[in-house]
């Protein structure tokens, strides 16, 4: 901006007009500066709209000025714009579709989405609900990748949690200690392990993904999904939980829109029933007392 | 009170065409008894989603929001919530514009057939939103502080757990202490429950706060080797409320202790509070006790008043066992006891050969015991003056002086054993 203004407020010598027809130039590149300007400013609200493509930390968009690139940069810009009031549109026709959307701001719903796509990450097959609802039982207990998993619930990354119990004879609290005690080091075990055994993250001897890897995502994305239900209502049917999950990565797999399916799910999660926590009105015991009072006089004027 | 409760209810609950009030308080301070009120008058606990306070920090997203929620509450069995913005006079001139326009916006889409009722607080007058809405007034007032305290003690032992104010009469007159002990008592008779003390400062924000609870439960979790996921292990959070506290200190006490849910905005990370976890909220003394004024809801929860007597003198300490500071086990103050023996022998003259207890082979383990009313009056004695500073005994001076003089007496021994030793 401040380059914009000095180059507004320049005064160019006639030979350099003369020779390059400076003052187009200079008009040209300051246009291209306005409008690259307007296409960051859209770029943003797209992103804070929580647009998928534009919310992507990855995502780029690079445009080199030219003497002839305008055009072109005012084209992508209207696009912008105009895919800015789609996505606006579409996300206001979710939300009155979709009353408990309505308790999640897109920052929120872009996170759930986030959580939900995690079980990407790790090599597995699509879930189906009868299997999703064995995998969270999956894995023995004391066995290695149960305690990942139980480690990893608590708020550890798995990989240091495998680590630390690979380096504990797979004792749970003596892993944690560990953990406490060595944080700044884990990512150089993580790696000496990933050396060894293979793939970080693995279980000692199970080079093959196996369903108890995906356990500790599945905990971990039940327990975040569920704090964050409570935000909708103070009673959430915790069980269900793991099968919404499910449920919404199987409709991202196949490409469904992703706040019209997480609106359908949060819709059969809640239903359509009033949770109401009651107290007794006030005064009660006032009242209470009120009430004996008279109680104990009747009994007492009593013949 | 009876009228007035009448006519609340009377409006709230369909009098108007369009169910939005307005209110005003006298002052910002006076809007969560006025929140409180309605709800309490409604015989019921506010839900998650239906109180937004506005802070700084709030969007115009999170209004919008919570507009959407009211306008069209009754298509999900919320008709009889009431949708409030509190501390409305916090939100900007702009904000405050983008609501009414958004509200009418909405009126105008969805007709009011399907919503709820929205209620603005406002804690100062004038406000954009008050005048714009200024047909829909009402003259709200609050509850007696004592019905308050009565409806929040139902609600807490009722829905939401033990919730429980530790207070003193003066600055270090044991509120920790009290604390730990009562956590480390249960745990000693066999209760599955893990401690954790989570700060509140004055640079705490619901984010911050929200890191520390997950950041607590996780220690918690860790701790109990036993843990399960979904296991009903209980956690007693210990809320150690600082001097200087944030301005929306006295709102995120209302979110996590009545609603249950505090949310992060910024990274989406939610903490929600489950009956099983006890809050114990350790509230400061500030000169003119002006934190705790300024904790208006903390001062309405049920509480505890200590003082500071022999009574109350505790010769047990309670120290942690376990790395992730949740297990307390109480030893013997065996510090106290000691300095209070060596005290009580200077006053009775043990080492005065003038005097007829006069006893050159004292020995502090072999004295007779020592009662707890004896160790504080030692104490009292030599640690308090009526002229001083404190106008009251200090548990915290106590212990200062406990561990300077025990110190210094263990010299006295090593000194005693050398002198011992080269005589013979």
């Amino acid at each position: 901006m401040d380059l914009r203004s000095k180059l507004l407020m320049a005064e160019v010598p006639t030979e350099l007009e003369a020779e390059f027809g400076a003052s187009s130039l200079i008009e040209s590149f300051v246009q291209q500066l306005q409008v690259m300007s307007d296409t960051s400013a859209a770029l943003q609200g797209l992103s804070s709209a929580g647009h998928p493509t534009y919310c992507q930390p990855t995502f780029t968009l690079k445009k080199a000025i030219a003497m002839d690139a305008l055009p072109a940069m005012q084209g992508q810009l209207k696009v912008l714009e105009l895919e800015a009031d789609v996505w606006k549109k579409q996300v206001k026709a979710s939300r009155n579709q979709h009353y408990f959307l309505n308790y999640f701001t897109m920052r929120d719903i872009l996170r759930i989405r986030k959580l939900v796509e995690a079980p990407l990450d790790v090599p597995m097959k699509i879930p189906t609900t009868e299997a999703s609802a064995s995998s969270s039982l999956a894995g023995t207990k004391d066995s290695l990748a149960y305690n990942i998993s139980v480690v990893s619930a608590t708020g550890f990354h798995e990989d240091h949690a495998a680590a630390a119990l690979r380096r504990c004879d797979n004792n749970l609290e003596a892993a944690v200690a560990f953990l406490f005690g060595h944080s700044q080091h884990m990512d150089r075990m993580v790696a000496e392990d990933a050396q060894k055994f293979g793939v970080a993250g693995d279980t000692k001897g199970i080079a093959q993904p196996k369903p108890q890897d995906t356990t500790t995502s599945q905990l971990r994305l039940s327990v975040e999904l569920t704090a964050m239900l409570y935000a909708v209502s103070s009673t959430v049917n915790e069980a269900a939980v793991p099968t919404l999950a499910d449920n919404l990565f199987i409709r991202l797999s196949k490409g469904e829109d992703f706040l019209n399916a997480l609106g359908v799910e949060l819709s059969l999660l809640f239903g359509k029933e009033s949770v109401v926590r009651n107290i007794p009105p006030p005064g009660a015991a006032a009242a209470r007392h009120a009430g004996s009072l008279i109680l104990v006089t009747s009994f007492l004027v009593k013949p | 009170m009876e009228n007035e409760t009448k006519l609340i209810l009377g409006n709230i609950d369909g009098g108007s065409d369009i169910p939005l009030f307005v209110t005003s308080t006298d002052t910002p301070e006076d809007v969560i008894d006025v929140t409180l009120s309605v709800f309490m008058r409604h015989e019921r606990v506010p839900e998650p989603g239906e109180v937004l306070f506005a802070t700084v920090d709030t969007t115009s997203e999170d209004v919008e929001l919570l507009l959407r929620r009211w306008i069209a509450a009754r298509t999900c069995g919320r008709g009889s919530h009431i949708f409030v913005i509190a501390d409305l006079h916090m939100l900007s001139y702009a904000q405050q514009c983008h609501l009414v326009d958004q509200a009418r916006s909405l009126l105008a889409e969805w007709d009011a057939s399907n919503a709820a009722t929205l209620l603005l607080v406002s804690g100062r007058p004038q406000q954009v939103a008050v005048n714009q809405f200024s047909q829909h007034y009402i003259d709200l007032t609050s509850l007696e502080t004592s019905e308050l305290r009565e409806g929040l003690a139902h609600a807490f032992r009722l829905h939401l757990g033990v919730t429980e104010a530790v207070a003193s009469c003066i600055n270090g007159g044991g509120k920790t202490h009290s604390i730990m002990r009562r956590v480390g008592e249960r745990q000693y008779l066999g209760e599955t429950i893990a401690y954790c003390r989570v700060p509140m400062r004055e640079n705490t924000t619901p984010a911050s706060l929200v890191a520390c609870l997950r950041d607590a439960t996780a220690r918690c979790k860790a701790a109990d080797a036993s843990f399960t996921v979904g296991s009903t292990t209980s956690m007693v959070v210990h809320l150690d409320v600082g001097h200087i506290i944030p301005a929306s200190a006295s709102t995120m006490l209302f979110e996590l202790l009545l609603v249950g849910v505090v949310r992060d905005s910024m990274s989406s990370q939610f903490y929600h509070r489950n009956a099983a976890v006890e809050v114990l909220i350790e509230l400061p003394n500030s000169p003119g006790n002006k934190s705790a004024e300024a904790l208006r809801f903390a001062s309405l929860l049920p509480n505890t008043l200590l003082e500071v007597s022999a009574a109350t003198m505790d010769l047990t300490y309670p120290v942690f066992t376990d790395p992730f500071a949740t297990k307390i086990a109480l030893p013997a103050y065996e510090e106290a006891v000691l300095v209070a023996k060596w005290l009580r022998a200077f006053k009775t003259g043990k080492f005065d050969p003038r005097s007829g207890d006069y006893s050159p082979g004292f020995d502090v383990f072999t004295d007779a015991p020592i009662t707890s009313q004896e160790v504080f009056e030692v104490l009292v004695e030599v640690c308090h003056a009526s002229t001083g500073p404190a106008l009251q005994p200090l548990f915290a001076a106590f212990r200062s002086l406990v561990m300077f003089l025990n110190i210094q007496f263990q010299q006295v021994c090593v000194c005693f054993v050398y002198l011992l030793f080269t005589e013979i």
